[in-house]
């Protein structure tokens, strides 16, 4: 057995301290100290050290955080209990995004009605059947979900869900050049948009379509987050995850509009999906941080 | 296991790891920061991130090896952030070369182990709280602080080599 040398000595005088030295190195240190006056004053001093400090650091809080503490956790298993996230609970979870999407595109829809557009209300069929596909998928990715998938993961999926149940809901009754006069009427109130104006009809319609609802399923489904890294990735994992979704659509109905339209429908609804993600996380963790006063 | 019944929504679970943790994990906080309005913070900090984690908790390791990574990463944060205030405090950047802006010191003239502890780096505060007093291996706190068990056991050895220099100075001037 090769004797050890001073320097590595001193990982196993630290280890000795913390009691973590094994039995074989023990005895290999021990015949180091026995011939070297110069670690063995080494050990000695570094153990007065060590045991002169006091045995204990633990401190009582103060009182009042006990209850604000306790408050907090009873604040958010009430608010979020996993007992009642049965099947139906999630449906009912998912649906709310989902109609708050629908409500939306009624009311904007409704709107541009009274502003002079043409009424895509004259088309009951249409509407019932965007409602349907926009139930049909919240109700299929809420069974498939039950209660075992992990809240930020349902925060993804039922905040693209939510964000393309409004988004179908309204490109279906309307292709996509069609929406965004309508938006576009509802905004600025004149036709035809110049690019600026078509720009921030894209936006517009990101916030109300994509990021409300995405915020409120968000908000409702973001009880497991931690911290800031959590608001980012919720963030961003639902941008990338809806605009996968309306990539398709925008491109299918885009047909032959000019360039912008896809592009900007992609990257306002894509902001809008993050914007939303990010702003339904915070506002939980606000909602979070308040309830424990 | 007491976390795993509380992320199915058991509030006795919490309160027992409340009543475990509390005292542990304030006096961390305390020794840390050495101030007592930041220590409670920084307590109520870790607690509010554990009740946020509920669903997202992995019993990979032991718990207390995790409560305290929050922990530390709590007081790491807060002082950094105490010395940002501090830098952008008018008042006090007019006498910042002369005045000590580290929130330790605030304890330090009441306690013994606070002024030794104010002598060191956070970084092997840290390092000499967790191992000396919560009983960690240097290869744990290695995982908990992101680093490798040979600087931790290198930061161990200065925090000790720190207390032996402040035990000598001052049994020299009392001498």
């Amino acid at each position: 057995m090769k004797p050890m040398n001073c320097d590595e000595i001193r990982d196993g005088l630290l280890e000795l301290l913390g009691n973590e030295l094994e039995p074989r190195k023990a005895a290999e240190l021990q015949a180091h100290l026995d011939g070297c006056p110069s670690c063995a004053r080494e050990l000695q001093e570094l153990g007065e050290a060590w045991d002169s400090l006091p045995d204990s650091i633990e401190a009582e809080p103060p009182l009042a955080l006990r209850a604000r503490v306790i408050g907090l956790a009873k604040a958010e298993i009430d608010q979020r209990s996993p007992s009642l996230l049965g099947v139906r609970d999630s449906v009912r979870e998912i649906a709310g995004p989902v109609m708050a999407g629908a409500a939306g595109a009624l009311g904007l829809i409704t709107l541009a009605h009274f502003r002079g557009a043409t009424a895509p209300l004259s088309q009951p069929l249409v509407v019932a059947l965007s409602l349907a596909l926009a139930s049909g998928l919240a109700l299929a990715v809420g069974g498939l979900m039950g209660a075992r998938i992990r809240p930020p993961t349902r925060a993804v999926l039922t905040g693209s869900l939510a964000a393309f149940g409004g988004y179908v809901l309204l490109t279906a009754m309307l292709p996509i050049s069609d929406t965004v006069h309508f938006c576009g009427l509802v905004l600025f109130g004149t036709l035809p948009l110049s690019l600026g104006q078509l720009c921030l009809t894209y936006l517009s319609v990101a916030a109300l379509y994509a990021g409300v609802p995405m915020a409120i399923a968000t908000y409702v489904w973001g009880g497991g987050g931690g911290g800031p890294s959590d608001d980012r990735t919720i963030g961003l994992t639902e941008g990338l995850v809806f605009t996968l979704l309306a990539v398709p659509l925008v491109l299918l109905q885009s047909g032959f509009e000019p360039w912008v339209i896809p592009l900007g429908a992609v990257i306002g609804f894509g902001f809008g999906a993050v914007a939303g993600g990010f702003a339904g996380r915070w506002t939980h963790l606000w909602v979070l941080r308040g309830a424990g006063g | 296991m007491l976390m795993e019944r509380y992320a199915r929504g058991d509030l006795d679970a919490f309160e027992e790891l409340y009543r475990r943790y509390e005292g542990r994990v304030y006096g961390f906080c305390l020794r840390f920061l050495g101030d007592p309005d930041g220590a409670a913070d920084a307590f109520q900090d870790v607690f509010l991130r554990l009740i946020g984690a509920r669903h997202k908790y992995e019993a990979r390791g032991r718990f207390a090896q995790w409560i305290f990574a929050i922990a530390r990463r709590v007081c790491v944060d807060g002082v950094r952030g105490s010395r940002r205030e501090a830098y952008h405090d008018d008042s006090l950047r007019a006498t910042e070369n002369t005045v000590s802006v580290d929130p330790v010191e605030s304890l330090a003239h009441k306690d013994a182990l606070q002024r030794l502890l104010q002598r060191m780096p956070a970084e092997q505060r840290e390092v000499l709280l967790l191992s000396r007093y919560y009983g960690f291996k240097y290869g744990e706190i290695a995982e908990m602080t992101g680093s490798t068990e040979a600087a931790v056991k290198q930061k161990a050895y200065r925090a000790v080599q720190s207390i032996r220099r402040t035990r000598r100075d001052e049994t020299g001037r009392r001498a």
